[in-house]
């Protein structure tokens, strides 16, 4: 989790300031860490999906390499691709990445809460996960806007749909959200707690699209998931998610559009889940024309950590992504 | 044993660093490949890998070396790498008794996933931390022959044995192959290094292009 602080420090150079977005962005992540594996699990299978969606035919080979499981991207998921590039580089493409994601700003003003960190290893626990009991809601890194704007107007126009798929919380919608969340907040259990940043920033989300093809796509295609098994019931089991999951009308079921929405993909960071495609696309001609196997395909890119080229990489998952925002529009 | 070039080798040889987190596997490693030691080096997440080419007497040996993350919550994503792997090193942090304590759950995970024949070595790290040893040389020795492990005390800050450990295995899976190979010319009249499709490749020989015998 350093690594998620470490650039909030660079980029703030305030260890009070550094130390309250960190807060913010761990209510997002710490599904990322928990020990059940459900949040990484859920990754996995939209960014197959998604590989599998744009190019089957590298899909293909990465099955019959037995590395469709794309487990090599574990690290990718996990801290939001930060250690796959040279830091500065890093820097820019999570600014890019984290201003893209709706804003989420506190009610009043940050709480701060949560007994101080003790020790490197409770410390870590207790910031990712006291934030979410006592309700604070520091504003991750980076406002809206800016270098991503064109990428998020596709975006918001998805959530002017009618019934497209449940808004996105943008200003305009930030009171009722609020109201949901006030609502539905005493009858969460922790776990569906840790999942809160997710159902705000996919309004009506949590809906069961997600759960009936992620469900699928888990059983199918992570068979090995120590979590896959338990993510209905573990899902199901919140009494908030019932409130919660409204049926969305047209969007994610519509025969044309095999993948999750928006507001669902890559569970509140979408565009992350493209910066991974991009990469993987970068590299397929290589990958395939060399015929690499399993084994090759992770050391292949494990011998590029930190020497991704940003610049291609963003302007290629920016294409991506565009092409995904369109299909629901 | 010297060096080799990177592109220049005979042998492959997959090897996998497991053991609890904190016990000094990716230090180790880097010890090995690049003579480096970080004091402040970052958790492992997943896999990460390096490789060293060696010389055993005339053979090229490339050495493909998989560090794992020693933490529970990787444990699935490093374990799907220990296929194919020849040779292990089961870390342990010789001033941490908790970390010699499970060295067993990992030996068994490792031949859960990784094949029988491999070559296995029980590494007590941190041997220059002689005021805070926790685990006794000869109890840790003992359950080394006791499980047919190969056994060294390395130190990867002052570089102690840690040459002699990777070397060591390395021999060791090298003569494993080396013996294979003349049972199979014996018994069969197959030239070397023409493994055929859908023909698993013996440990260590890891695909024809890559053998120049």
């Amino acid at each position: 989790m350093s690594d998620l602080a470490s650039p909030l420090l660079a980029a703030l150079d305030h260890e009070g300031q550094a130390f309250l977005c960190f807060c913010g962005i761990m209510r997002r992540l710490a599904p990322n860490f928990h020990p059940d594996g459900w949040a990484m699990a859920v990754k996995f299978a939209h960014l197959q999906l998604l590989l599998r969606h744009v190019d089957p035919d590298f899909y293909r080979y990465l099955r019959e390499a037995g590395a469709h499981n794309l487990l090599f991207c574990y690290r990718w998921l996990l801290l939001e691709l930060k250690r796959e590039f040279a830091f500065e580089d890093a820097l820019r493409m999570l600014e890019v990445t984290w201003s893209s994601l709706p804003p989420d700003p506190p009610e009043r003003e940050v709480e701060l809460m949560g007994t101080p960190c003790h020790g490197a290893d409770t410390g870590s626990r207790s910031c990712g996960e006291q934030p979410l009991q006592q309700g604070q809601r520091p504003r991750p890194a980076g406002g809206r806007g800016g270098a991503f704007e064109e990428a998020v107007d596709p975006l918001a126009l998805t959530s002017q749909e009618p019934g497209g798929g449940g808004q996105l919380p943008g200003p305009a919608s930030l009171g009722d959200l609020q109201q949901l969340r006030d609502n539905s907040r005493p009858r969460r259990d922790p776990l569906a707690q840790l999942f809160h940043p997710t159902v705000l920033i996919s309004s009506k989300s949590l809906s069961k699209p997600l759960l009936n093809s992620s469900d699928a796509l888990l059983s199918s295609s992570l068979p090995g998931s120590p979590s896959s098994s338990s993510l209905p019931s573990s899902r199901e089991a919140s009494p908030a998610a019932g409130s919660l999951l409204m049926p969305e009308v047209g969007s994610p079921q519509d025969p044309g559009k095999s993948l999750p929405p928006p507001q669902e993909l890559g569970q509140g960071n979408p565009f992350m889940l493209f910066l991974c495609l991009a990469i993987l696309l970068e590299h397929r001609g290589q990958i395939m024309r060399n015929g690499l196997d399993y084994h090759e395909v992770a050391m292949h890119f494990d011998r590029l950590v930190g020497k991704h080229p940003l610049g291609r990489v963003l302007h290629r998952a920016k294409a991506l992504f565009a092409d995904y925002l369109q299909s629901y529009l | 044993m010297g060096n080799g070039t990177e592109e220049d080798y005979n042998f492959v040889f997959k090897v996998v660093l497991i053991g609890e987190s904190g016990v000094g596997k990716t230090n180790l490693l880097s010890r090995f490949t690049r003579n480096e030691f970080s004091h402040d080096s970052r958790t492992t997440i997943g896999v990460e890998f390096s490789t060293r080419t060696v010389m055993l007497g005339t053979a090229a040996v490339k050495a493909q070396i998989w560090d794992t993350a020693g933490l529970e919550r990787y444990r699935a994503i490093t374990s799907a790498y220990y296929r194919g792997a020849v040779g292990a090193l089961l870390v342990f942090d010789l001033t941490k008794h908790h970390t010699y304590a499970v060295v067993e759950r990992w030996l068994k995970e490792l031949y859960d996933h990784a094949e029988a024949t491999i070559v296995v070595m029980l590494v007590g790290n941190k041997s220059d931390l002689t005021q805070a040893r926790e685990v006794p040389s000869d109890e840790a020795r003992m359950f080394a022959e006791n499980n047919g492990l190969l056994f060294l005390e390395t130190s990867a800050l002052d570089s102690t044995n840690v040459e002699l450990a990777f070397e060591t295995v390395l021999k060791e899976i090298f003569a494993k192959v080396s013996k294979q190979r003349q049972n199979s010319t014996r018994t069969n009249a197959i030239t070397l290094g023409s493994a055929q499709a859908g023909q698993e490749p013996g440990p260590g020989e890891k695909r024809a292009c890559c053998i120049s015998l």
